[in-house]
């Protein structure tokens, strides 16, 4: 049941994603909503469900979108790895709010920049020609700004229904 | 920490895996089925999405001038656009007319030509494409080549991608765009191209031509690949020194490209591209000359 819930969710946010967002146009660039919620649900979750979203994510905006699904996949892997390296540094410490706020959005920034990276390296790839200077400073850097404004907020889209981990007892 | 690192390797080796066999799945094709099954169950979705954003986006987009309403500034784009459209068709007339070009004319006039109207669906997410997704395809005879135009009639881009019931439409301001324009007041051509920021720019014009601030640049037709007289764009800016071969030139597109809710698809033109000659034909002409010349 909590799969096709959180399926079903990634759908919607999908078809947001591919659809309405794109209207919502700030410094010249549209939210990647989809992107910020999985960094989100990475830090705060764990990697286990994040594992199984992020691919699933990208199939979907692959099937929905004019991104093809590997690209998709690949430009969304570098959450879960982003997310178990904060994970192996902060192993076993009782995170605060404010640690793990932080943690969220660095890793918000350094997923934003690898997803762009990817698909503009998946755009040359196929041929096309890619201005790199314009795409960085036009697309890449307004987008880590508009994404780290929208994950001010997502945060505690996920944050306030996940109950906190207790700290062991020893 | 040794358990997280073999389940991430196996997690990586997993995506690393499926990302080689959907590459191989979408460059043969295989995976277009599951694509056009998407688009017809969550292509209406997607619409309804986008039209029930429109107007909160609208309404973000002028926050700070509530005063001037928005209807009143769409009716007056498309009418600017269409006014645009006007002067275009009655310059390239007027040029044809002039000139006796039937062909141009013709084109121009041809009352035979069929429009299929398609909705925006979705547009590129990144920013470094500037591609649309359109509700039409090949079930409704859309094909690969043929022109996409806004309401008032200026070019918006052309059909790159086909699926049975989506399309995905280049727009002229995409980095692979590349058009053969003509400078309606020279007849001069030059190559429209497009880059990663979704400027507009024209290559390969001679610094003599005189090129003003406002001037259209309209498609050529030459080539086989569009039809002649669609207004493209006009000149934003024209600049360059005598030292320079080309000038340099930036077009501000006519069609409302950042805020494109429906097009019409040209479909009964169809790309017919002319080959270059081929290296007998080319030796055959020169034969022939040769043989005019002998006295």
């Amino acid at each position: 049941m909590k799969w096709a819930i959180l399926v079903v969710g990634l759908l919607v946010l999908v078809l947001l994603q591919t659809s309405a967002v794109p209207a919502f146009e700030i410094l010249g660039v549209a939210p990647n909503i989809l992107l910020v919620m999985l960094c989100c649900w990475a830090v705060i979750r764990g990697d286990s469900e994040t594992m199984v979203l992020v691919p699933v994510a990208g199939l979907l905006i692959g099937l929905l979108s004019f991104q093809g699904t590997a690209e998709s996949i690949g430009a969304f892997a570098p959450i879960v790895v982003l997310a178990a390296f904060k994970g192996l540094i902060t192993s076993g410490v009782q995170m605060t709010i404010r640690t793990e706020y932080s943690w969220t959005l660095a890793i918000v920034i350094v997923a934003t920049l690898l997803h762009f990276t990817a698909l503009a390296v998946a755009i040359e790839v196929a041929g096309s020609r890619i201005d790199w200077l314009g795409a960085v400073t036009d697309r890449m850097l307004p987008s880590v700004i508009v994404n780290v404004l929208i994950g001010l907020i997502a945060y505690w889209l996920v944050r306030l229904p996940t109950p906190r981990a207790q700290p062991r007892v020893i | 920490m040794a358990l997280l690192t073999s389940r991430l390797g196996q997690w990586l080796t997993g995506v690393f895996l499926l990302i080689l066999v959907l590459a191989a799945l979408g460059a043969t094709g295989a995976i277009s089925p599951l694509e056009d099954a998407a688009s017809a169950v969550f292509g209406p979705v997607q619409r309804a999405f986008r039209q029930g954003a429109e107007p909160v986006a609208n309404l973000v987009r002028n926050i700070d001038d509530f005063d001037r309403a928005d209807d009143e500034n769409r009716a007056l784009r498309n009418r600017i656009e269409q006014l645009e459209t006007e002067i275009a068709r009655l310059g390239e007339e007027q040029i044809a007319l002039r000139s006796r070009e039937s062909l141009a004319a013709l084109q121009l006039a041809n009352p035979e030509e069929t429009f299929v109207t398609a909705e925006l669906v979705t547009r590129d997410l990144t920013g470094l494409r500037q591609v649309i997704g359109i509700n039409r395809g090949s079930r409704d005879g859309v094909e690969v080549g043929m022109p996409v135009l806004a309401s008032g009639g200026s070019l918006v881009g052309v059909i790159m991608v086909t699926r049975s019931n989506s399309s995905f439409v280049r727009l002229i301001t995409d980095p692979d765009s590349s058009l053969r324009g003509l400078h309606q007041q020279s007849r001069t051509e030059g190559v429209i191209s497009g880059d990663t920021l979704g400027n507009l720019d024209v290559q390969f014009v001679a610094q003599t031509t005189d090129i003003q601030p406002g001037h259209l640049f309209v498609t050529s037709g030459f080539g086989g690949l569009l039809p002649g007289g669609i207004p493209i764009g006009r000149v934003a800016s024209a600049e360059g020194s005598p030292q320079e071969v080309f000038k340099r030139i930036r077009l501000r597109p006519i069609a409302p490209l950042d805020q494109l809710e429906s097009v019409l698809i040209q479909v009964t033109f169809r790309p017919e591209p002319i080959p270059p000659p081929t290296e007998e034909e080319l030796l055959g002409q020169e034969a022939a000359g040769e043989e005019d010349l002998t006295p």
